[in-house]
């Protein structure tokens, strides 16, 4: 039933002009800019890293290099291990970037439906659903997280990015119930009732279509929150095991160092997530703009 | 009065009350009532023009009748069947049926869908067309629609007011339906263009053998497409005949002052006006007795107290007025 095959005029020139509002943004740009480096970085990481992240480069040429200063070499200096900083760096993207695309999609596959029965129906239902959201958003987020991934005897990732993804969808759920809520009272949402078009065509086809654009805000101002997440449990030592090159697990690892002048253990990783959290930042914030057809001029 | 099933569609006791909810629990404070005690029929292939100003309900009675709105309370027969209980159990046929042309040419129009979806997605969920056959299907009702058949790939911000409308149109028309509530279809159009889109109205009537119920707010307008004329006022139907009883002798002193604001076409001419005092009464308190009453330059002790009943006075010309 979509048009995906004709000729779309229309809905590519609202994506045009979407685009159009977005270039003229400056951080919105430099978010884009700097998000697509860390996602190349993460794809490409075994060809760009020098070194392999989990090798111990005891002895190269001769010379020692476990906690070698940043040089020509190791451009971000090695570890206590003799494992390249800037190696390790780059599969961290990695890392993070898995955490956040799975945490987001867990949080969408609960958050949008959950949202949109609590925005399509009302009532009683709506009731139940906000209440659910409103005592997860009352709960510490961080502490929440950290409760499920203790539960588990050994973490996997798969455990640390449902977590996390079970208790961000309520951040998507109240953006698509808010949007349901204004949708479902619109003439058009009427007209497919009235044609007798069963519920679910009514709210995925005809609602959530026109629901997405705070969504993906959401989603993507949620990848920033996610990362950080990520790193503060690993940091903990809750999420990745060593030798995992997770950037929260170096900070952990470097900053016992940090102190000892050793400082390129930590702040390199620790510069790697201001990095990415800011760009996926500016990239919500430079879509919600270019998104909000109201805020226009 | 109204038998149930002895018209083509027959509306008995309407009602639907709106509830304001206040405070922390949420407790219904009072209703709003939009709808109050509604009963019409309409005849088949007719078209029974709803009038009233702003607020009075037209458009309320228009969606409960299709329950899109759950009904407060009343019935609805169309074709002897019970409209609600059918709704229920198997809505699909009753949907095609029964069908609904929209005020806004903007708001009902689902602006990320092109026209062909827009006018298709129902013709195949019903079983009307489908596969190839739909495209073809598609355009033939979007020319008796006047739009052209290039038209199905682009998206509704692309057309005019004018054109929405048809497409709204046509989306309702393609289900080949039996009944349309055209909810003052016209209302959000120039002039030029109310026209226009009034006659294909009336020409998808006869070719289709469609029966209307017309709600608008505009008398020239339901003058120019209906049959008979019923009209509205605060939640209740005062006055209702066949259009040329209707203008020749209207009887509730409402009708008779709404007539006599129509401009006539000579300019030295002057009809004598009826002006009407006050506003309308709000439909969470209306007053006792008439509704009427507060505005009425013919009012009587007994319309404040006693509720005129909606009665028919000789000819199927009904009227809720206790001068008659």
């Amino acid at each position: 039933m979509t048009a995906e095959k004709k000729p779309k005029t229309s809905g590519a020139s609202l994506r045009y002009e979407a685009w159009l509002r977005f270039r003229r943004n400056r951080l919105a740009m430099a978010g884009l800019v700097m998000a697509v480096t860390v996602i190349l970085g993460a794809i490409f990481a075994s060809s760009l890293a020098p070194y392999d992240p989990f090798k111990q480069l005891i002895w190269t040429e001769g010379r020692a290099v476990r906690l070698a200063a940043p040089s020509a070499e190791h451009i971000m200096g090695t570890d206590l291990y003799g494992r390249d900083i800037l190696s390790r760096v780059l599969f961290g993207a990695r890392i993070s970037l898995q955490i956040g695309i799975f945490a987001t999609v867990v949080s969408l596959f609960i958050g949008v439906p959950l949202g949109a029965l609590a925005g399509y129906r009302g009532g009683f239902t709506d009731d139940f659903i906000s209440w659910i959201i409103n005592v997860i958003f009352a709960f510490p987020f961080f502490l929440f997280v950290l409760a499920v991934v203790a539960v588990f005897q050994n973490p996997s990732m798969s455990v640390v990015y449902v977590a996390i993804g079970l208790v961000n969808w309520v951040a998507i759920a109240r953006v698509v119930r808010a949007q349901f809520i204004s949708l479902r009272d619109r003439e058009f949402v009427e007209a497919a009732r009235a044609l007798g078009l069963p519920t679910w065509r009514i709210i995925f086809i005809h609602i959530l279509p026109n629901a997405l654009a705070p969504v993906i805000v959401q989603a993507t101002l949620g990848m920033g929150s996610i990362i950080m997440i990520e790193a503060g449990l690993a940091f903990l030592g809750f999420g990745a095991q060593p030798p995992t090159p997770s950037w929260g697990l170096m900070i952990s690892e470097g900053q016992k160092y940090l102190g000892l002048g050793k400082w390129w253990w930590a702040i390199f990783p620790g510069m790697a997530i201001t990095y990415t959290v800011l760009a996926f930042n500016f990239l919500g914030d430079g879509l919600r703009d270019a998104l909000d057809v109201r805020l226009k001029r | 009065m109204i038998e149930p099933g002895s018209h083509y569609l027959t509306v008995r006791g309407l009602k639907k009350y709106f509830p304001l909810r206040k405070g922390v629990f949420r407790r219904a404070a009072g209703y709003v009532k939009a709808v109050d005690d509604v009963s019409f029929f309409v005849n088949e292939r007719e078209t029974l023009g709803l009038v009233g100003e702003s607020g009075c309900g037209k458009t309320t009675t228009g969606r409960t009748l299709l329950h899109l709105l759950e009904p407060t309370a009343g019935e609805v027969y169309f074709d002897g069947c019970d409209v609600g209980r059918i709704l229920h159990k198997n809505p699909k046929e009753l949907r095609r049926q029964m069908q609904i042309i929209f005020q806004d040419p903007y708001g009902s129009l689902n602006p990320r869908m092109t026209v062909r979806d827009i006018v298709g997605e129902a013709v195949r969920y019903h079983g009307l067309s489908r596969g190839s056959e739909l495209d073809d299907y598609v355009c033939d009702i979007l020319a008796k629609c006047g739009l052209r058949p290039e038209h199905r790939f682009r998206y509704p911000h692309e057309f005019s007011g004018g054109q929405r409308q048809r497409i709204g149109i046509a989306r309702a028309l393609a289900l080949k339906p039996r009944f349309v509530v055209c909810d003052e279809p016209v209302s959000a159009l120039d002039v030029s263009i109310q026209s226009q889109v009034l006659n294909l109205l009336k020409d998808l009537q006869e070719e289709m053998k469609l029966t209307y119920l017309f709600i608008s707010h505009d008398l020239s307008v339901v003058r120019h497409i209906s049959d008979r004329i019923a009209v509205m006022y605060l939640g209740r139907l005062v006055e209702l005949a066949a259009k040329s009883d209707f203008f020749a002798n209207p009887l509730h002193p409402y009708t008779q002052a709404l007539l006599s604001a129509i401009p006539l076409p000579d300019p030295t001419k002057r009809r004598k006006r009826i002006l009407l005092e006050g506003d309308v009464p709000s439909p969470i308190n209306p007053p006792a007795g008439c509704r009427f009453h507060t505005r009425c330059p013919k009012v009587m002790e007994r319309c404040r107290k006693e509720e005129p009943p909606f009665v028919d006075v000789g000819g199927d010309h009904f009227v809720a007025c206790f001068l008659y």
